[in-house]
């Protein structure tokens, strides 16, 4: 019911029996509703003991020492200025036997002392007002229900009763489900209200009581959270409540009223107020033609109708058709209808008319721009019509064409230029007619360029191509140079351009670059950005330690991974076992892995060191290579104090590739060993595993004093290698510094082509240009030598004096070699050979002895059964810029599994004195030493190594003695071998590299 | 055996089958329960160990009482919860929906939310439906929100939308306003249209009760229906009563409908305590009409407290016609504190309208604390309209607290008074004891009151009993064209 309703009778109240909002204090009138309980005044009646006060009466309940109900009546009246008394009040007035709740029994509970009959409600007098503070008049209210939507409510009585209501309240708590707080005072999981409200009017409120009196019906749970949530959520019936409590309402009133009001739902239509059971529907009509709408209703006795377009009503339109005819645009719009009837009303939802066949008109013409050169421009027009319009842009008059918002409301006009001011307009069509609207000119102010989008940086792979691009405005013709590290960009046609694009992008081409633009007005420049070309690594393969397994990053060639950990205890077993990482901020950070070190030294035998461990294994005709891996570890006091990183690539033997300490603290800490690419054999697996070593306690079988966790791995994948694809891994170069003189003290490289084609090669000695790159004491003027078996073939002295010098720069730029200087007394030959072994010597030729570098390029298209297969150098091996260092470079895109040895005393089988006593070989990439050997005889490879140079052809070693080797498997990419004196010994010395299947 | 029969027999088996599913300790719920935790955190004892607290149950079940029941009911439940979570969770299953399982549903969801959130969510997404069982997510919020704001963010998302997502909203609202005002508003004006509603809502009903001019301003930009009606009056009210001046430069602002009339009416009645004219200040803003009328009582309702004889100056004063009617009555109720003035103000109102509404009005009211003089001096007045509305008015008054003085007083009045008031106090004394009240009816000398005594007591007997009162007419020894008057519906 609508509050204008209960207004209006109120009025008629008025007019029949004269209002007014008198208290209602008295004894007498605070239970009109009726008694719920039969409560009585006798001191047996220890659960049901009725309490009759001037302000309220009510039902108390010894047991749960709470009132069952209080009831009272309200008008504005009553609502006075006495105020909220301080003070709460133990009921004296109780029968002897009942437990007096003191007004301290709340305290601590976690609840309010909630008034039923409410404070507010009685603040005539003071006294008035201290009667509502007993404690019998109290329940334990949840704070929130109490101070928040039970307040809400009590403040709403009010509110009605100042809007000419006299309201008879019954309220109460229910849903007893035995809990109580310390002092026995019962929880009640719902407090309920009814309020009957009764427009003011002669004679008792409930002698007015009607069916259609007013009836608000609450049920609000007790708890916490309901603190700012409206009464109305809670609505209920008072029947619903008497269900609840048992209590019977509304014993005062005739049955058939008490029936009614029972079921009343705050809120909910009157029965018989109107329902629209067919709401009018949307239409469609021609202009000039007509439309109606119908709505059908149900509803006691009349019903009236009162049609409504947009909202404002249409006076003659009061039944349930409404016919409109001689249809315009004007009767477009939206028609909805209020039906009424005695009871209530009902409005229908709002449809919409739609006219068809009207003709374009312009709503909003396009309106003048000016805009600067460069910039866009966009006009915009609004009409109405229908059916559906067609637009079309016109510039000067004529249709834009090639614009595809030309046909469209909104017309942008992009990168405008003084060639577009101009006037526009646009015709706007459909089936019945079409309309133009008003010209709107176009201005354009010449700029000067501005960036619209700069560049940005850039990271792209070597060998892609890079592309760096601008946006820019202003007045044309626009134009661009692009600059590198400050200098203009040439040789690249699309330096000039908005975009550049440089493709086969190498690291040399990392820089800072920028674009100027220019125009008649000016120029500007970007701003410089990077360019970086650098391998893009692919994702790491990351582990879930909840399931030992990789969840990212494992290509789909690759398979395996599962972690499996084996303690001392001579166990192995899938991860199965997970615990919280606390403190650790890792990648996964929820499990781990853990096992149990025990006291001692690494020990290989099963059993003999805690360690965890995954296979990889390609599919098949594909290899892996593993370049990189980082794991989480943290050791306890008494957990290993060391790890080591062993590798079981196929069928050989466990290799250790790294090793590091572990913090024995109980700190997570990420841990990434270096080491050199593991690369599998095709379709081979590949195992790693992880050692905890030198515990220092005893661990028991359950412990598990170390843990890893946020295993990672860079992990590629390509072709394996077969016999026709010799290109995607080869030895390409070998170079060699070396100390020369003359003979004797000349220097040596060795080289074999293997196959049955011949082969591009470039042979180089170095001198005068390594001046130029920084190194001392360089030869002035090598000469260059090459031999097969004894025979020179082909010897300069001066790269420049040479047949072919132009084919030889060639060959160096193609091969990567730096330039050598215009004019310089550098060496070069560049010639076929056919399979077989070749010497290059270069020696100090005229000028005195000092530093040389040479160097033997494969210069060929790979091609299957055609390869250099070996390089080798023989020189002096001094100490520091005496040092022999050899370079070498795995071409292709797999890698390369190589024998690099470094002879000397084996040297003396062949007559050669001064020899290197005890040769030291260090393999580096870059400045990083990556393997080691100092006496071929004590690696752990020392076997594969007799074995490999024996395939490979090369000298024997003799069994111990003091020549390196190593056998390394290498990613594509350039590597330098260095030859030292073991002590700071000088010496001849052979360093070799042979390619290995 | 005939098909019939084979039909009986399977069925007989069938309900047999149910039967023993449904009496088993241990029986699998109708419905399949959610899966359990993982966490492995509720407790759990052997079934066996369980059947006391389970017979508890059954036996709580059976209490016909509904408060005994629902006590029962939960003290059993909750000691089964207490021993074993999925046993007391089977136990909810097989209870029947109503009352008692939406007690039990409670108490297991509130122990479960505390150690088991995500569970606790999980089980209500299935079983707190209706509107009763929703409310577990105030509680569930209320909780999360005090525990970690932002954790109690994110688990929003395992509500679903309806009741209990906005009762989590509204929960998770108030908790954060009155931790961090500025950030609860913000969130709750980030959130999508269905959910920013009650949040703000919320927030803002809690924000009132410091700042409510500013609750004002932001329900106003944004709030719409219901919520904005309901936040607004609620500022205003809170307004009122610490800067009434505020509140009334507000109310001619607010949009015409309920929330604009209620609000005059507070803003009124509170500037009129300190200042009368300033209330009638803002009536006279109002359009004129029921809500100006309204307005205008309760200024006089604080006014007649302070100043009663400037209030009734006032409504004297007043141009005559239904506004002044309606003030003289209400006035008049007012003053009943002190019969003899108001009486003599009331006489004095020179618009009869006027007059006849004051002393109707007046005769109520002092029949509140006098009932028996202000029925007697309604007695006295000369018979009309206006006397039947005040003596009936200020007898219905009377029964209430004298019931036998009230009705032995009826029988002394003159028949031109009698009937009205015998027949409209037959109805209330036939509320309670009819065969007494038409014992009395019957001794009535007036033909005419005995006449309407009668009906008016039968009437109301046979609304509320309608066989004895049948019984009682059959036999009663009256007229029988009056028996069959009152047999009909329309003279009852």
């Amino acid at each position: 019911m609508t509050f204008t309703r209960r207004l209006v009778w109120f009025v008629l109240a008025v007019m029949q029996f004269a209002a007014s909002a008198r208290a209602t204090i008295g004894t007498t009138l605070q239970s009109q509703l009726g008694n719920p309980s039969s409560a009585t005044s006798v001191a047996t009646a220890t659960t049901n003991y009725l309490i009759a006060r001037p302000q309220y009466a009510l039902s108390y309940n010894n047991t749960t020492r709470e009132p069952n109900w209080v009831s009272w009546n309200l008008t504005s009246a009553d609502v006075g200025t006495s105020g909220r008394s301080t003070n709460f009040f133990q009921d004296t007035t109780l029968p002897a036997g009942f437990y007096q709740v003191l007004t301290s029994d709340y305290s601590g509970s976690g609840y309010d002392r909630g008034h039923m009959c409410p404070s507010g409600d009685r603040t005539i007098t003071e006294a008035d007002n201290e009667a509502t503070f007993f404690m019998t008049n109290m329940i334990a209210q949840s704070p929130d229900n109490n101070q928040g939507v039970w307040a809400n409510f009590e403040s709403e009585c009010r509110s009605i009763a100042a809007a000419g209501n006299e309201v008879l309240i019954i309220s109460g708590p229910s849903g007893y489900a035995g809990a109580t707080i310390a002092t026995g005072v019962a929880i009640a999981g719902y407090t309920w209200k009814i309020a009957v409200v009764v427009p003011l009017g002669s004679g008792t409120a409930v002698s007015r009581i009607t069916n259609a009196t007013r009836v608000i019906a609450i049920k609000i749970p007790n708890i916490a959270g309901v603190r700012s949530t409206p009464w109305q959520n809670y609505i209920t019936t008072a029947g619903q409540i008497e269900s609840d409590t048992g209590y019977t309402f509304f014993t005062e009133l005739p049955a058939s009223v008490a029936t009614a009001l029972r079921a009343k739902i705050e809120g909910a239509a009157p029965v018989g107020s109107p329902s629209i059971t067919t709401q009018p529907a949307a239409q469609t009509a021609a202009v000039g033609g007509s439309a109606s709408f119908s709505v059908t209703a149900s509803g006691d006795a009349t019903l009236t109708y009162q049609w409504s377009h947009d909202d404002v009503v249409l006076p003659s339109a009061q039944s349930a058709t409404l016919t409109l005819s001689s249809l315009n645009a004007a009767d477009t719009g939206n028609y909805s209808v209020l039906v009424k009837n005695s009871l209530g009303s009902a409005t229908s939802v709002a449809v919409p008319l739609t006219i068809t066949g009207l003709p374009p008109a312009i709503v909003t013409s396009p309106s003048a721009r000016t805009v600067t050169a460069g910039s866009s421009a966009t006009f915009a027009v609004v009409a109405s019509g229908s059916p559906v319009l067609t637009y079309q842009w016109r510039k000067a008059g004529v249709a834009l064409i090639g614009n595809t918002t030309a046909t469209t409301a909104a017309l942008t006009l992009t990168n405008a230029q003084a060639a577009d001011a101009a006037n526009y307009d646009v015709v706007i069509t459909n089936s019945v007619g079409s309309v133009t609207s008003a010209a709107a000119p176009l201005t354009v102010s010449p700029a000067a360029p501005s960036v619209t989008s700069a560049p940005t940086t850039q990271i792209s792979a070597p060998g892609a191509t890079a592309t760096l691009s601008v946006v820019a405005s202003g007045t044309a013709p626009l134009t661009y140079q692009w600059r590198k590290a400050g200098a203009p960009l040439t040789g690249n046609t699309s330096a000039t351009t908005a975009t550049l694009s440089i493709p086969g992008a190498t690291a040399a081409d990392s820089g800072s670059y920028e674009v100027i633009i220019t125009n008649a007005l000016g120029s500007i420049t970007s701003a410089a950005i990077a360019l970086n070309i650098t391998v893009i690594p692919p994702e790491p393969v990351l582990w879930d330690f909840t399931t030992a397994t990789p969840t990212s990053g494992l290509p789909p060639d690759v398979s395996g991974g599962t972690i499996v950990q084996r303690n001392n205890f001579g166990t192995t077993q899938t991860l199965t076992t997970v615990s919280v990482s606390s403190g650790y901020t890792g990648v996964s950070g929820t499990s781990n892995a853990g096992a149990a070190a025990r006291v001692g030294s690494l020990n290989l035998a099963e059993g003999g060191s805690a360690f965890f461990e995954f296979t990889l294994t390609p599919a098949a005709a594909r290899q892996l290579s593993v370049t990189a891996l980082s794991f989480g570890a943290r050791s306890t006091a008494t957990g290993p104090q060391s790890y080591t990183l062993f590798v079981v690539n196929g069928a050989a033997e466990p290799a250790l590739i790294a090793s590091g300490p572990l913090a024995n603290n109980s700190v997570w800490t990420r841990i990434t060993p270096s080491f050199l690419p593991v690369v599998s054999d095709p379709a081979t697996s590949v195992t790693f595993r992880l050692y905890g070593c030198n515990g220092t306690g005893n661990a028991g079988v359950n412990t598990a004093n170390w843990r890893i966790d946020d295993l990672s791995v860079q992990l590629t994948t390509g072709t394996a290698l077969t016999a026709g694809s010799t290109k995607d891994r080869r030895l390409t170069n070998l170079s060699s510094r070396v100390r020369t003189a003359n003979a004797p003290d000349i220097a040596i490289a060795g080289f074999t082509i293997a196959g049955t084609a011949s082969k591009l090669v470039l042979i180089r000695a170095a001198g005068p240009t390594l001046g130029a790159l920084g190194v001392t004491g360089t030869l002035t003027a090598p000469k260059l030598e090459l031999f097969r078996g004894s025979s020179v073939i082909e010897t300069n002295t001066g790269w420049t004096t040479a047949a072919n010098p132009a084919a030889i720069a060639a060959g160096a730029s193609s091969s990567g070699a730096f330039a050598f200087a215009a004019g310089s007394t550098d060496s070069a030959i560049l010639t076929t050979l056919t399979p077989g072994g070749y010497t290059a010597q270069i020696s100090s030729g005229t000028g005195p002895t000092g530093v040389g570098l040479i160097e033997v390029y494969d210069l060929s298209t790979a091609t299957p059964s055609q390869n250099l297969v070996n390089l080798s150098t023989r020189a002096l091996a001094g100490t520091g810029n005496e040092t022999l260092i050899s370079g070498l470079i795995i071409g292709g895109t797999l890698p390369k599994r190589v024998l690099i040895r470094a002879a000397g005393p084996a040297l003396a089988a062949f007559n050669l004195t001064g020899v290197l006593a005890r040769p030291q070989l260090t393999l580096f990439s870059g400045n990083t030493p990556i393997f080691v050997n100092a006496g071929w005889s004590t690696s752990s490879d020392a076997a594969a190594i007799t074995t490999a140079s024996a395939q490979a052809g090369a000298f024997a070693f003799l069994a111990g003695s003091a020549d390196a080797a190593m056998i390394v498997t290498l990613a594509p990419g350039a590597y330098t071998a260095q030859v030292s004196g073991v002590g700071g010994t000088t010496g001849l010395a052979l360093v070799e590299v042979y390619e290995l299947p | 055996m005939n098909r019939r029969g084979i039909f009986a027999l399977l069925m007989a088996v069938a309900l047999v089958a149910v039967a023993a599913l449904l009496l088993r300790p241990s029986a699998p719920p109708a419905v399949s329960p959610p899966p359990l935790s993982a966490t492995g955190s509720i407790t759990s004892v052997s079934p066996a160990d369980l059947s006391a607290e389970r017979a508890s149950l059954a036996a709580a079940i059976q209490l016909a009482d509904p408060r005994a029941r629902a006590r029962a009911l939960g003290q059993a439940f909750q000691a089964l919860l207490e021993r074993d979570f999925e046993a007391a969770l089977l136990a909810l299953y097989a209870l029947p929906r109503g009352g008692d399982y939406d007690t039990a549903l409670f108490l297991l969801l509130d122990a479960l939310h505390r150690r088991d959130p995500d569970r606790a969510l999980a089980l209500a997404r299935t079983l707190a439906t209706s509107r009763e069982q929703a409310v577990i997510y105030n509680v569930f919020f209320d909780t999360f929100a005090r525990e970690n704001l932002a954790t109690a963010v994110s688990r929003l998302a395992l509500v679903p939308d309806g009741l209990g997502r906005e009762n989590s909203l509204r929960a998770l609202a108030g908790v954060w306003l009155r931790a961090d005002t500025a950030a609860a508003l913000a969130w709750a004006q980030q959130l999508p249209l269905f959910d920013r509603s009650p949040a703000l809502e919320s927030a803002l009903h809690e924000l009132v009760r410091t700042d409510p001019l500013q609750v004002i301003e932001l329900a106003q930009t944004s709030l719409t229906g219901p919520a904005l009606e309901r936040t607004l009056f609620l500022a205003v009210q809170k307004l009122t009563l610490t800067d009434p001046g505020a509140a009334a430069g507000f109310v001619p602002l607010m949009p015409a409908g309920d929330t604009h009339t209620r609000a005059a009416l507070e803003v009124a009645r509170a500037l009129a305590v300190k200042n009368p004219v300033a209330a009638l200040d803002l009536i006279a803003q109002l359009p004129s009409g029921f809500a100006s009328t309204l307005a205008l009582n309760s200024v006089l309702t604080s006014w007649a407290a302070t100043a009663p004889a400037a209030a009734a100056q006032y409504v004297a004063a007043l141009p005559t016609g239904p506004g002044q009617d309606a003030a003289a009555a209400h006035l008049a109720g007012l003053l009943a504190r002190e019969p003899a003035n108001a009486l003599a103000w009331a006489q004095s109102l020179p618009a009869a309208t006027a007059r006849d509404a004051a002393l109707v009005s007046l005769a109520s009211a002092w029949a509140q604390t006098d009932p028996a003089s202000a029925t007697r001096w309604a007695s006295t007045q000369p018979a009309g309209a206006t006397v039947t509305a005040a003596l009936t008015g200020a007898l219905s008054y009377w029964v209430l607290s004298d019931a036998a003085a009230a009705r032995d007083f009826v029988t002394t009045l003159p028949a031109a008074t009698q009937r009205a008031a015998a027949a409209s106090i037959a109805q209330q004394l036939a509320q309670r004891d009819p065969v007494s009240t038409l014992a009395w009816a019957h001794i009535l000398a007036t033909p005419a009151a005995r006449e309407a005594a009668v009906a008016a007591a039968y009437a109301r007997w046979f609304d509320n009993a309608p066989a004895a009162a049948r019984t009682w007419l059959d036999a009663a020894n009256l007229p029988s064209e009056f028996k069959n008057r009152l047999r009909t519906p329309v003279a009852r």
